[in-house]
């Protein structure tokens, strides 16, 4: 039984970026749309992360994670989404024949567009090359957001969190809500990357010290996790650790398939729209910028939604986008392509170390500097900066790759 | 059940102690297995490199090259016979400087003398062929045929199903505390209680040495030589199509990359001597170590993920070959210092050991060998599997199914923990080591064996 169908768009994942952008091209562009989600429900991360703070720019209310997700989730039932639980993407042809298994079947789908919204993981505790006892008591905070809030399950009583961004914070009452009290959050930065009322409402209330200039050198316990020792010789007892950011985008897809990827982020390369270097296939949300909250992720989806639509009615693809290069303390930026469309765009942008105010940064192509500005504030790592991309309208395509340097004022 | 006086009890359920109680249990004999832990295969058996060697490189006239050489041919055609995954990914041994390659020739005289001829030397422009993605300063190479990678983890589990279904006996949280050897029963003083049995058979890995010695005093001991390796990530595996191995050298030890049977890429192991039997951990400098030579072979590495960092230990002795003693007085045989290729010797070891036994007086069996009809489920990364065909996956790095993590807990032998779980079905073995489905692998593991999910994350179970 052949169950071969064509449609217009398929997305690839069904997190706030997927089901944002499956929604938009649906009621906007009227265009056949599937969305693939390879769990078995919809809304990913956001199903199980508890605390309000969602939807604030894309949907302007303020959501818990569930409620968004779900609601997300109905915008896409209404307009008529076709989406499809417990399915995998498996792999595509250049000529966008996609390998799907879901639903007891394996069976192909002949697509117009495809939209890669796989999301982003964090690194665990191997991909960091922490050593150590492989005791139990282990886990990234997607798991342990899962495990408490999905099974009500009880983690520990001591806690370390490794890491002290957003999420690491916020780690700190999913493990209360898991009858863990956390002991400690640990930096390799010379200070923690959140704001200010978020480290007052989770961290400095409560008294748990952000440890900074450390990292854990060692994990002991073989059956359980009962200390860790830390880079500065520091003993921490603890039963729990929690291993938060450190973000890798799920790319096994855009590998797959041959997609450019992005030496910074690992994520495929794409300009402002979504759009990488194989016509007609997008990428979107935090497969692409590791990783920003998901209203931005879907305020993205929507600009992906205009290129859909050229793509789809008049066959567009340009192939005129420049890379753009970064040098130390930067990262990675978001957009990785350049094209003059993207002259109304904000470029995201992330560094390896904390940046002192007036930084100067500049953008260059072909040694020519085509924008300079002040920075005036000090530049946080793991929390991506902006720039306005005015400075596209200049891009000149035949010139190869656009660079940008960050100078520090002293 | 103690009152039963068993044919024979078999100390340990690691690779070697699962294949020589199949044996015997398959023959006809009452089989006791103890083990301490609460699985099989939770020793060395679970972290090694999984190679099914052909043993070309062992010391010639050792137990070690005869029982990893026979081993070799057993193992392969029960692997393809219970469908445990395999694969023929042949040996590229490279040369990267000229003593190491001048050393090449020794390697293929040791080669012969081990009966295996099944080798080739190929100079740097093939092994460039071979292995593109080789750095590019490689200067030759032997080719050595023959060598497979093979699924570690259910070989003792297949080995056990087996034994089990003839009627073996397994005592799982039963560490052996004292053993005294009387006229024809031995009483072996376990942690739950007695075990009577006429002949006894030490597969204790690690702890060898001290269960040898509650029978004879001290004869050997086991100072324990930790390896530790690395896993990368599935698109590692593209990189590389041969197990590449080092030249062997008198001062320094190098280590090897290996493509796994499920679809990931291996470096190491280390080799360090440590005090400690229970040391299992990775270190910082090992792992430094390991992925400093990864990167120096296959510069592509840098830029791959890694999956998992872990360190097994060999039982090392005071001699390199194995440490097989025959006790006929107190009926009793020691199958110890199984250090580095147990997992290719163990079948050939079980035949060792009934003969051994025979040897000390037990009775020719006249039953006819039973046969099994055991098939493992397909794990492998190029076997079938339920997700293939579309099946709702759980685990979705490793793409398992919820039929497969709940079958792997209700068969005999089963999952009864996380762990159990992890090496019957891959669950929680990919890149994202359960940021996604740690929750659903719980419930589901939870739920097939009625523990509480807490008792599951505390290691307790
Ligand atoms: C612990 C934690 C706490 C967070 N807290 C907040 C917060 O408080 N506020 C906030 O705004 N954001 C928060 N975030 C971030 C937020 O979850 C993400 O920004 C958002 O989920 C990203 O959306 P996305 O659509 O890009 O990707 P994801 O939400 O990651 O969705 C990607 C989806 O793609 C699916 N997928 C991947 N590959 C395939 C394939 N081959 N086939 C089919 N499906 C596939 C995945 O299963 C997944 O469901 C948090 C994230 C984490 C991990
Ligand atoms: C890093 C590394 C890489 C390796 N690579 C390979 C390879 O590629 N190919 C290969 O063929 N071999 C390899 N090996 C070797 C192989 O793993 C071992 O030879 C093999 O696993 C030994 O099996 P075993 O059953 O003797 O020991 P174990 O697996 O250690 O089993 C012994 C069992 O005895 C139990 N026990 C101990 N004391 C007691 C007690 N007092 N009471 C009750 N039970 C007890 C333990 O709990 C354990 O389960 C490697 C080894 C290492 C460390």
């Amino acid at each position: 039984m052949s169950k071969k169908q064509n449609l217009d768009v398929l997305v690839v994942g069904g997190g706030p970026a997927g089901l944002t952008c499956a929604t938009e091209t649906k009621s906007q562009l009227n265009a056949s749309t599937m969305l693939a989600e390879r769990a078995e429900y919809f809304g990913a991360t956001p199903q199980s992360t508890y605390h309000l703070g969602f939807g604030v720019r894309d949907l302007r209310r303020v959501m818990t994670g569930p409620n968004y997700a779900d609601k997300l989730e109905q915008r896409a039932r209404n307009q008529g989404v076709v989406l499809k639980a417990n399915t995998t993407v498996l792999n595509w042809t250049p000529q966008l024949l996609v390998d799907l298994a879901g639903e007891n079947a394996r069976y192909e789908v002949q697509a117009r567009a495809i939209v890669l919204a796989t999301g982003v993981r964090e690194r665990s505790r191997h991909a960091r090359l922490v050593p150590g006892d492989r005791g139990a008591g282990v886990y990234t905070t997607g798991a342990l957001q899962r495990l408490v809030y999905q099974l009500g399950a009880k983690v520990g009583k001591r806690a370390v969190v490794v890491g002290a961004e957003h999420v690491s914070f916020t780690a700190i009452t999913t493990l209360k809500h898991g009858g863990c009290q956390t002991v400690a959050l640990i930096t390799s930065d010379e200070r923690d990357q959140t704001f200010f009322p978020l480290r007052w409402f989770f961290a400095s209330r409560r008294r748990i010290p952000v440890l900074v200039n450390d990292g854990i050198a060692m994990i002991h316990g073989a059956q359980h996790v009962t200390g860790v020792t830390l880079n500065s010789g520091k003993h921490i007892e603890c039963d729990t650790v929690v291993f938060s950011g450190d973000w890798i985008p799920e790319n096994e897809l855009a590998r797959k398939t041959n997609l450019d990827i992005c030496a910074g982020s690992r994520a495929p390369e794409v300009d402002s729209f979504g759009r990488t270097r194989q016509p007609g296939v997008f990428a979107i949300g935090n497969a692409v910028h590791p990783a920003e909250a998901s209203d931005l992720c879907a305020l993205n989806a929507h600009r992906a939604v205009n290129a859909i639509r050229s793509w789809l009615n008049d066959g567009e693809w340009s192939n005129s986008a420049v890379a753009v290069r970064v040098q130390s303390p930067l990262l990675h930026t978001w957009p990785s392509l350049v094209t003059r469309d993207d002259a109304n765009a904000r470029m995201l942008l992330r560094v390896s170390k904390f940046v002192e105010p007036h930084s100067r940064i500049t953008v260059l192509q072909a040694g020519k500097t085509i924008y300079s500005t002040n920075h005036r504030r000090t530049i946080v790592t793991n929390r991506s900066f902006t720039l306005p991309m005015r400075w596209a309208n200049q891009v000149d395509p035949t010139l190869g790759d656009v660079e940008v340097t960050i100078t520090s004022s002293v | 059940m103690s009152n039963l006086v068993s044919d024979v009890a078999v100390i340990g359920a690691g690779v070697v102690g699962t294949a020589v109680a199949r044996e015997l249990a398959r023959r006809g004999y009452s089989v006791n297995i103890i083990e301490a832990g609460n699985d099989v295969g939770t020793g060395t058996s679970k972290a090694n490199t999984a190679i099914l060697h052909t043993g070309f490189d062992a010391t010639p006239n050792t137990n070690e090259s005869r029982l990893v050489r026979q081993g070799h041919d057993l193992l392969l055609e029960y692997a393809t016979v219970t469908g445990i995954a395999i694969e023929q990914t042949n040996a590229l041994m490279v040369a990267w400087n000229d003593d190491q390659l001048s050393q090449l020739n020794a390697v293929a005289e040791k080669s012969l003398q081990n009966g295996h001829r099944d080798f080739l030397q190929i100079d740097a422009s093939k092994v460039a062929r071979l292995e593109p993605h080789l750095a590019d300063n490689a200067l030759g190479g032997l080719l050595i045929s023959g060598e497979y990678i093979i699924d570690p983890w259910s070989v003792p589990i297949a080995f056990a199903r087996d034994a089990s279904s003839f009627g073996a006996v397994f005592r799982f949280k039963s560490q052996v505390l004292s053993i005294d050897v009387g006229n024809e029963v031995t009483t072996i003083n376990t942690s739950s209680g007695l075990v009577k049995t006429h002949f006894v058979v030490n597969a204790a890995g690690l702890a060898g040495a001290k269960i040898d010695e509650m029978f004879t005093g001290n004869r050997f001991t086991v100072t324990p030589r930790r390896g530790e390796l690395i896993v990368f990530d599935k698109f590692a595996r593209t990189l590389v199509s041969h197990i590449i191995l080092p030249v062997p050298q008198k001062h320094t030890k190098g280590v090897l990359l290996t493509p796994t049977v499920f679809g990931n890429l291996m470096v190491g192991p280390t080799a360090d001597d440590v005090e400690d039997l229970t040391a299992t951990g990775s270190t910082q400098d090992g792992v430094a170590r390991v992925l400093a030579a990864a990167h120096r072979i296959i510069p592509a590495l840098r830029n791959e993920e890694i999956t998992a960092v872990y360190a097994g230990l060999r039982a090392a002795t005071e001699e390199s070959d194995y440490r097989l003693f025959t006790e006929q007085q107190c009926r009793y045989i020691c199958l110890g210092g199984i250090r580095s290729t147990g997992l290719s010797a163990s079948m050939a070891l079980a035949n060792e050991a009934c003969q051994r036994l025979i040897d000390c007086g037990l009775q020719i069996s006249t039953q006819s060998v039973k046969v099994s009809t055991l098939k493992m489920p397909p794990l492998g990364e190029m076997q079938h599997r339920p997700a293939d065909d579309g099946q709702a996956c759980v685990c979705m790095c490793e793409r398992v199914t919820a039929t497969e993590i709940t079958n792997a807990c209700n068969e005999p032998i089963g999952a009864n923990n996380l762990d159990g779980v992890r090496r019957r079905t891959r669950a929680l073995n990919g890149k994202c080591q359960g940021f996604y489905c740690l929750a659903n692998v719980c419930e589901l593991v939870s739920r097939a064996n009625a523990i509480p999910v807490d008792d599951l994350l505390s290691g307790k179970s």
